[in-house]
């Protein structure tokens, strides 16, 4: 199944046509090991996934128009990216302002850059080592900030790259987040702050069970100050997520080692500067949680954990949250 | 000289095209991973050819420390069989099976397009194939779709001889070998004899077997004589010349050989009178070499020689001979056998072997042997330019290397290192049915570390992984590293990149130092250089005096490490290296990975700030450290357990999800039978010292059981390791143990045994492709899906809406009447009756502007409901209904406060960052974008600006690059949007219409901000441009639009228009289209057409020039 992936010529897709939920594409056993991260570009049209086996694969998905609803959207292998000495766990696309640009993050303590060139593979055009342990996350910034990209690592440390117009790359920003370890790092949305485009925020997830917000100093724009400490884990926390749209309120999901889901919410108009803890479900999951993603909107919160099933969450008119479905193998 | 040649085989050596080094004499094994399921080997006896599903290796036996030739050829089926043309004409022809076709490679051509034929008329695989033996251009295929089939190359297309059994599928296919006409295949338990010069019935069935025939093989002496070896546990010879030889009622069946196994294959010696066996299952995995007993029917096999050595069955073997060129049946031969233990061995026949089977080696033949050149195609081919064809120059891309400066090895070849690491060669042959591999000791009672230099080289090189060994000769004795050591001569502490040659005797360890030399660099002076080598040399020659390998000794004084110069801890070094060696085989360096990376980052920053002094930085890698070395690593290792599964949305609201598809009741039964069947395994063990920790662990899960599972989970990275290791090694201990009984304690040897097979490190080929394929193969791997789930069905913000949606109109109710439809249509019935309610309300509003004036505006509540919808769809997440609301709501344009601006020349230029395009359109067309016109949409948008992007960039990442969007922005009494017209005044009412709260316009600012954005990732341009417009209107605050310049708010997406879209052509004159072939080009005007319409323009009786210049072209 995998060779004929790795051929590059084969599709592997059902022949769906887009109903609600359904399964677009299917590849299975891609990656030699366990998948740890799984992204689409921001077309939507490129997929990266990242495995324990050491590679980064990036596939295309072929041209799917809901005018012409035969063609089957099928997915081609375009190139596997091995660079990394580790597992890799996490991938994030750059905006495409920047060109089709990958970072990835691994075991190795390792941040690669990757570049689509016109033969559709991809170059290795930097690698960043500032940590000295394992990077857990890595995701660019809101594209108006320019290549900006904040890593989360082991070593207790979030670095904040920035790639100047050679491509050479200042010296990072390297911030003590969380004495055991960083898990996660998330980009507060541009349109949190008002649109004043000099105040940059970020959250992240510690092994201190703490989720942290962290703000740009107004003054200096290198310096970042912990703007809030938000407590309600009593475990590691695995993931953190910023909203990306924010509308009258702006949410944080972060989730953890035990087995909850904590949203966050700041009121835009109001102006206490506090924010607001509620648990998403009053009782526990069933197990631990590694995984929070907002839609675009930020309507829909998928999460997912060490059971290996995906739940999706809505908030209702009442403000509560409640379940939007789960997704199936 | 011929009797020295009969009596001692080492005249061999050295002479005529054999190189001294050959592994003829030398039993040899290779480890190849890779799912390798067929092999052959060259006539000359040099190259072996494996072939597996990624591909075919071509293997130089002669070097087996130089990784393989790979050509690649992907097919989800088993190779069937691989073989090399036996005509030297064609002597680098390779015919491989890919289920139903046939692929004939000559690997004399360029790796990426070697293959020559491909043969595809069968319906179904193809089980086996046979070259003719006396024509090249001849072969014949078999297939399960019962045909066999005799092909002709000269005409590829098409087979020149089909036949089939009808009934059975075709196992085996073979020419005989002395009768070019007659074929043999076998068909379930019969063999049939077809003579492709009568047609297409056979003349004669063999029948006798009562199972399945695996193989059949003709006699090469007797041209009626064949032998078939079956299931059913015999191999039968055939002769069907004579019928009276009628023996157990069939009357062709001249022998049946008993064997107690069944027979995978059976086949004829090329040399003296015997047949060479082996089993399909059971018979000790060896190859049995037996003579004929010629005076009984039946007998039973009664072997002369047996090849035992293999952990698995012997899938295929293979002869290899040479021979000199004396005229004489001086043939030497070496037995090679591919099993599926991953092994290829080459066995060296003793002399004493060739008697016994009646081979004498001395008689006088009559022809002389066919002659092969002795040359190996184990190294790429670069382009002959005989072969070369068109396409191969069209999609050979300019090949990206990512080599570190150092020059390492390229990361998609072979890793030489692990390859060498597979190679084990024994020098004292032919007692190699005891297990050979295995005593350390040579003859003088000296230990040596390692058997060979390759050996040697594969253990040292996996040891010092910052050095990079950029060329291994293990032939030859070369050996050429590359490191960093601190030899600077200026600042000691800064290393300096050292290329260092070794050149070791044949005889080292035993006799001679290896010899030494430095290359020269601009950082190491002479003086330096030349101590450095006189130390090595120093430690080659103590190192030899105690006959114990020095490369290890030698690489790390040049890394300017401490090197034992004490003979007594040159000696001492052994143990130790032998243990790591058994360390290193278990396999368990998962654990330590951490502490190797490090070691390689350091190493590698150590490259890349050399790497700025040498000349040889050409790719475009860029390496940043930032490491703080001052920085202590931590001891605790906090990285949490991987993420086996999650799901993330997409900007196109498609979901992304990952699983680890173990699925959670099949874990638990595995877990089960873990805990029973290591529990089992622990009885009645005490001897081996396995961890106590280990057994106490196994104690804890089995009594937690499954409830606390929970707690039982490990949260590190290095724990989940730990965790998976052991259970890797309790499921391979299940695995063996499960159908067998009894016995624990020889059972646990075994298994310990067959354990250490298992987790041995093997030499796996790096090839990326191959590692995933080889890891889907085995067992051990875990299955992973991606799939993309799509959920915007739950997303409120609609591509499809989005598409139609309107943002102006004739009138501001028509506006909302039309996005009220489009909601409608796709089933939106709370979107369309909110778009209905507000145009409702602004109908009834603009029929009585007249009398109500500014107050009246709240009149019917106006407001209010839009200030509810606002809440209501900011509760509903639905970023698509603000954001248009925020425009249909408002009027663009900059807020003119003096009624004299409001003229019809006010035009709000400032959207646009090229003035040169206000213009006033057809002020008629308010219905329609102007933007729209001037490109195409979606996707071809789509395309192009990526394009447009990525060119745009070098390899480094910009911020700048964003071209604008030229959008044209009409007049602006076109955008009435609900501004009425007033006939009193005959004025544009349309400042007061304040259906926005100006105070809230920042937010309302975002919501538009915000739904551009989203459809610039649904490729929306024009879309996200005419919402970004509304950025600047009635409610704009002052400070905002003028900082609206700074911020690249408009900047988005150059949009092309189409006509520069298309290349440029040069276009016929005549018929317009593109002139690619021949053309006509005049001298005198220059115009071109081609031929073809110049032929016709011209027989036309024109005379005038068709691109009507008015030149007269083909007069002189």
């Amino acid at each position: 199944m995998s060779t004929a992936i790795q051929n590059g010529q084969e599709f592997y897709a059902d022949q769906s046509t887009t109903k609600k939920g359904e399964t677009q594409v299917t590849i299975t056993n891609a990656h030699a090991d366990s998948i740890h991260d799984a992204v689409l570009d921001y077309y939507g049209k490129r997929l990266a996934t990242c495995s324990s086996d050491k590679t980064i694969k990036v596939f295309e998905v072929s041209e799917t128009s809901e005018d012409n609803s035969t063609s089957n959207s099928g997915y081609q292998l375009l190139d596997t990216l091995s660079e990394h000495s580790g597992p890799v766990w996490q991938v994030d696309w750059a905006h495409p302002k920047f060109g089709t640009c990958l970072a990835s993050c691994g075991y190795d303590g390792k941040v690669c850059i990757w570049k689509e060139n016109s033969y559709k593979k991809f170059e290795l055009i930097s690698v960043l080592k500032c940590h000295t342990a394992s990077v857990n996350s890595v995701q660019w910034a809101p594209h108006e900030y320019g290549p900006l990209l904040l890593c989360g690592s082991s070593d207790g440390s979030c670095s904040i790259f920035e790639f100047q117009d050679n491509g050479v790359v200042n010296e990072p920003i390297i911030i003590d987040a969380h004495q055991i370890g960083v898990n996660a790092a998330c980009w507060a949305p541009i349109t949190f702050n008002g649109g004043n485009n000099n105040e940059k925020r970020f959250v992240t997830g510690g092994c201190d069970n703490l989720v942290k917000i962290w703000k740009s100093d107004e003054t200096d724009p290198k310096k970042y100050q912990l703007e809030h400490t938000l407590r309600a884990h009593s475990d590691w926390v695995r993931d953190v997520a910023w909203s990306p749209s924010v509308l009258n309120k702006s949410y944080i999901a972060s989730v953890g080692q035990d087995s909850q889901c904590v949203i966050w919410t700041k009121d835009q108009e109001s102006k206490d500067n506090e924010w607001k803890q509620t648990v998403l479900k009053e009782n526990k999951f069933d197990d631990v949680l590694w995984r929070a993603s907002w839609s675009l909107s930020g309507d829909v919160l998928a999460l997912s954990g060490g059971d290996n099933r995906i739940t999706l969450w809505r908030e209702n008119l009442q403000g509560q949250w409640e379940s939007a479905g789960e997704v199936n193998e | 000289m011929s009797e020295n040649i009969f009596h001692h085989r080492q005249s061999f050596v050295g002479e005529g095209p054999y190189s001294p080094t050959s592994t003829f004499n030398k039993s040899l094994a290779l480890r190849v991973d890779g799912g390798i399921n067929a092999v052959t080997i060259a006539p000359s006896g040099r190259d072996v050819v494996m072939a597996s599903k990624n591909g075919i290796y071509v293997l130089d036996l002669d070097d087996s420390y130089k990784p393989p030739r790979f050509l690649e050829h992907q097919t989800p089926w088993q190779v069937a069989d691989v073989q090399y043309s036996p005509h030297p004409q064609t002597s680098t022809w390779v015919i491989s099976t890919s289920n139903q076709k046939a692929l004939i490679w000559n690997l004399m051509r360029n790796t990426t397009n070697a293959i020559e034929h491909t043969l595809h008329a069968h319906n179904r695989a193809i089980t086996d194939i046979n070259w003719h033996p006396h024509d090249h251009n001849l072969l014949s295929t078999a297939s399960v779709d019962t045909r066999v089939l005799a092909w002709d190359l000269r005409d590829s297309k098409s087979p020149v001889y089909t036949t089939s059994d009808w009934k059975e599928a075709a196992s085996q296919v073979k020419w005989n070998l002395k009768n070019r006409y007659v074929l043999a295949s076998s068909h379930g338990n019969h063999v049939s004899l077809w003579d492709i010069r009568k047609g297409t019935s056979p003349f004669i069935q063999l029948k006798g077997h009562t199972r399945g025939i695996n193989n059949i093989s003709f006699n090469p002496n007797n041209e009626f004589e064949l032998m078939s070896s079956s299931m059913d546990g015999t191999i039968k010879i055939w002769n069907y010349k004579h019928n009276s030889l009628a023996v157990n009622g069939n009357q062709y069946e001249k022998q049946t050989v008993v064997t107690d196994f069944p027979v995978w294959r059976g086949r004829y010696l090329p040399f003296g009178e015997g047949l060479c066996a082996v089993p399909m299952v059971q018979g000790n995995n060896s190859a049995y070499l037996a003579s004929f007993n010629k005076e009984e029917s039946t007998t039973k096999l009664s072997p002369v020689y047996l090849f035992k050595g293999h952990n698995d069955r012997i899938t295929d073997f293979l002869w290899r001979s040479r021979h000199t060129n004396s005229g004489i049946d001086d043939r030497e031969f070496q037995l090679v056998t591919w099993s599926n233990d991953s092994d290829l061995r080459l066995w060296p026949i003793a002399e004493n072997v060739y008697p016994k089977i009646n081979f004498s080696r001395k008689d006088v033949l009559d022809t002389p042997l066919t002659e092969y050149p002795y040359k190996t195609y184990s190294k790429d081919v670069k382009f002959s330019g005989k072969h070369l064809k068109n396409e191969d120059v069209l999609y050979k891309f300019p090949k990206e290397k990512f080599t570190t400066k150092s020059g390492r090895l390229v990361k998609d070849d072979i890793d030489h290192l692990s390859w060498l690491s597979g190679v084990r060669v024994d020098d004292d042959n032919a007692n190699t049915e005891n297990d050979a591999f295995n005593d350390l000791v040579d003859q003088d009672g000296f230990s040596s570390l390692y058997r060979n230099l390759g050996e040697e080289v594969a253990v040292v090189g996996k040891k010092l992984d910052m050095v990079s060994f950029e060329k291994i000769s293990v032939s030859t004795g070369d050996i050429v590293v590359s490191l960093n050591g601190p030899w600077n001569s200026v600042n000691k502490n800064k290393p300096v990149f050292v290329r260092a040659t070794f050149h070791f005797d044949p005889k080292y360890p035993k006799l001679g130092a290896p010899t030494v030399n430095i290359e020269e660099s601009r950082e190491i002076t002479d003086e330096d250089r030349l101590k450095m080598i006189q130390q090595l040399n120093k430690i080659g020659a103590l190192y030899a005096e105690y006959k114990q390998n020095s490369l290890e000794a030698l690489l790390r004084y040049l890394l300017g490490e401490e090197v034992e110069m004490n003979p007594d801890d040159i000696l001492r070094i052994n143990p130790d290296i032998a243990e790591y060696d058994i360390m290193k085989n278990l396999g368990f360096d998962e654990e330590d990975l951490w502490n190797t990376n490090l070691r390689n980052d350091n190493d590698t920053e150590i490259v890349s700030e050399n790497s700025t002094d040498s000349d040889e930085s050409d790719d475009a890698i860029k390496e940043h450290n930032f490491i703080n070395k001052n920085l202590a690593s931590k001891s605790f290792d906090s990285t949490p357990v991987p993420k086996g599964c999650g799901a993330v949305f997409s900007h196109t609201g498609q979901l992304v999800c990952f699983f680890t598809s173990t699925n959670a009741e099949k874990q638990r039964k595995v877990q089960d039978k873990i805990i029973n069947a290591s529990a089992g395994a622990m009885r009645g063990f005490g001897r081996l010292n396995k961890n106590d920790q280990d057994k106490s662990d196994v104690d804890s899960v089995s009594t937690n059981g499954n409830n606390s599972m929970l707690e039982n989970k490990p949260k590190t990275y290095l724990e989940s390791l730990a965790l998976k290791n052991k259970k890797g090694e309790n499921k391979i201990d299940n695995v063996i143990l499960g159908g067998k009984t009894n016995n624990d304690e020889d059972e646990w040897e075994k298994m310990l045994k067959n354990d250490l097979t298992f987790r041995t490190k093997m030499p796996v080929l790096t090839n990326p492709s191959m590692l995933a394929s080889s890891g889907v193969d085995s067992s051990k791997s875990e299955k992973n899906t991606v799939t993309i789930k799509d959920y915007s069905f739950l997303i409120p913000d609609k591509k499809s809406l989005a598409k139609k949606y309107k943002t102006q109109g004739a009138s501001l109710p028509l506006v909302c009447k039309h996005n009220s439809d489009v909601a409608r249509e796709h089933q939106e019935d709370d979107i369309a009756q909110c778009w209905e309610l507000l145009g409702n309300m602004l109908k009834s509003r603009s029929k009585d502007i007249s009398r109500y004036q500014d107050w009246s505006y709240d009149f019917d509540g106006g407001r209010c409901l839009i200030s509810e919808m606002f809440a209501y769809f900011e509760k509903c997440h639905n970023l698509q209904m603000l954001a248009m609301m925020a425009c249909v709501l408002v009027s663009p344009g900059r807020n003119h406060s003096k009624p004299g601006d409001s003229d019809a020349d006010y035009v709000s230029g400032e959207i646009s960052f090229d003035e040169n395009n206000i213009k006033n359109r057809e002020s008629g067309s308010s219905d329609k974008f102007s933007t729209r016109e001037s490109y195409h949409r979606q996707s071809s948008t789509y395309s192009l600006s990526t394009r447009s992007i990525t060119s745009s960039f070098s390899n480094n990442l910009q911020t700048d690059s964003i071209p604008c969007l030229k959008v044209e922005v009409l007049k602006n009494d076109i955008f009435d949007n609900g501004n009425v017209y007033i006939p009193k005044t005959g004025e544009f009412f349309c400042k007061k219409l304040n259906l926005l709260n100006p105070e809230e316009e920042i937010k309302f600012i975002k919501y538009r901000e915000q739904y551009a954005d989203m459809l610039y990732t649904w490729g929306f341009q024009a879309e996200r441009s005419n919402i970004l417009r509304f950025n600047i209107n009635e409610n704009s605050d002052e400070k905002y639009i003028q900082s609206i310049d700074e911020q690249d708010l408009f900047k988005g997406l150059e949009v092309i228009p189409a006509e520069e879209k298309e290349k440029e052509f040069i276009v016929c004159r005549v018929c317009d289209e593109p002139v690619i072939k021949r053309s006509f080009v005049c001298n005198k005007c220059g115009c071109i057409a081609h031929s073809e319409c110049a032929k016709t323009w011209w027989n036309c009786g024109m005379e005038i020039c068709p691109s009507g210049c008015g030149c007269y072209c083909l007069l002189r």
